[in-house]
């Protein structure tokens, strides 16, 4: 369980709260999409969860844990893959055998399975690596590392198309009950179809925090050449006719959620 | 080109499943592939897969063995056509109905059409 009560970040030298009076609550065993227009603090939240920035004032709890205590503990069971990373230039072995042990559910196998999928070989050297692969090295080892919350922050950013697949089936194959998954990302197609929940937040908090099947069960998401009569709350020209959302009533079948139609919608709501 | 399946993704694997068995890939009385191996050759959350898997084992399409996976019904085939053939009649035909109605196709004109269209298949 991750929980936040009331929190707020400032950066230092900034002159607005880069997350203000911030809660939300999340449990164990999804994996939950984090979106939000660029500067709606995204990051920090991750980056606060994961014990990198200290809050201004409110609670984070992780699991029982505060992350700022930054006990080993809570360390061992928490892994950021965040947006730009860097490696130190040495082997990938050599990186294994240093950083490996502070995470007790490290696999071997899991971390071979997703180098051999992501095309690369397990003797590669990180300072010789192009970003898409060392952006798949990190991943690989961060998946490989089966720690109970893993945030990753625009995980496909870099990749390559088959690298995108490939890291779809590793989130599936690595996901279990226990684990928290949480991925910040712009780039929805890659992703929504692994999303048991979606956050969607600006810096005043949190704008939508539901479920896949709740959000399924509420809206209709649909594309016609012409926009239907009743009902729509959310539309946009597309090529051909227009995307767009109605609220639906139960005699009406599901539809897969358009988390792009959704974002929209929700940010032109500016209550 | 505008998309119009928006089915949900736990029906469209749901879907999917039957045709594998239409097509006899997964075969009566047989084990197909878990909830977990199904959600990530297709790269789906587990849930979205358990609830696929959960919508064909209501219908009776499969069933489940405690500790040993899903298997494929022995009547799932004829069960998966009557089901198929019940939504073809029923809501996926409304649409086609209602613009004969309007372009006042007789139900002769329709009867000569399908028999044409059966001839041709042969």
């Amino acid at each position: 369980m991750i929980s936040l009560k009331n929190v707020s970040y400032r950066y230092v030298g900034s002159k607005s709260d880069s997350i203000a009076d911030f809660s939300m609550e999340l449990s164990s065993g999804k994996i939950v999409g984090l979106l939000g227009a660029n500067g709606a603090g995204k990051s920090t939240l991750l980056y606060l969860i994961s014990g990198l920035l200290k809050a201004k004032s409110g609670d984070v709890d992780v699991n029982g844990y505060n992350p700022w205590d930054r006990s080993p503990e809570f360390l061992s069971q928490i892994f950021l893959v965040p947006e730009e990373i860097d490696l130190p230039a040495i082997s990938l072995d050599a990186y294994v055998k240093a950083y490996s042990p502070f995470y007790p559910n490290f696999s071997e196998e899991s971390l071979k399975e997703a180098l051999f999928h992501f095309n690369l070989s397990s003797e590669i050297h990180l300072g010789a690596l192009s970003m898409g692969q060392r952006k798949k090295a990190f991943l690989a080892f961060a998946l490989a590392c089966h720690t109970p919350v893993l945030l990753m922050d625009e995980p496909t950013n870099g990749l390559d198309i088959p690298g995108k697949s490939e890291f779809r089936k590793a989130v599936v194959k690595t996901m279990n009950d226990e684990r928290t998954i949480i991925i910040s990302t712009h780039q929805v197609r890659d992703l929504d179809q692994l999303l048991d929940h979606v956050t969607i937040m600006d810096n005043k908090g949190i704008k939508l925090d539901d479920s896949i099947a709740n959000l399924q069960e509420k809206f209709v998401f649909g594309l016609a050449p012409v926009l239907p009569e009743n009902g729509v709350i959310w539309s946009e020209p597309v090529m051909g006719g227009y995307a767009f959302m109605k609220m639906r009533t139960p005699d009406q079948p599901e539809t897969e959620v358009n988390l792009e139609a959704l974002f929209n919608y929700i940010y032109s709501n500016k209550q | 080109m505008i998309q119009t399946d928006n089915r949900p993704i736990y029906v469209r694997l749901a879907d999917q499943i039957c045709d594998r068995i239409l097509l006899d890939e997964y075969h009566k009385l047989e084990r197909i592939p878990s909830v977990r191996e199904y959600a990530v050759s297709q790269q789906v959350n587990p849930a979205t897969a358990a609830r696929a898997f959960e919508i064909l084992e209501r219908q009776g399409v499969i069933f489940n063995k405690r500790g040993l996976g899903f298997f494929v019904a022995e009547s799932a085939v004829e069960l998966i056509r009557k089901i198929r053939l019940e939504t073809l009649l029923g809501e996926e035909s409304e649409l086609f109905f209602s613009r004969l109605a309007v372009l006042e196709v007789t139900p002769e004109q329709l009867r000569d059409m399908y028999s044409n269209y059966l001839t041709s298949q042969k």
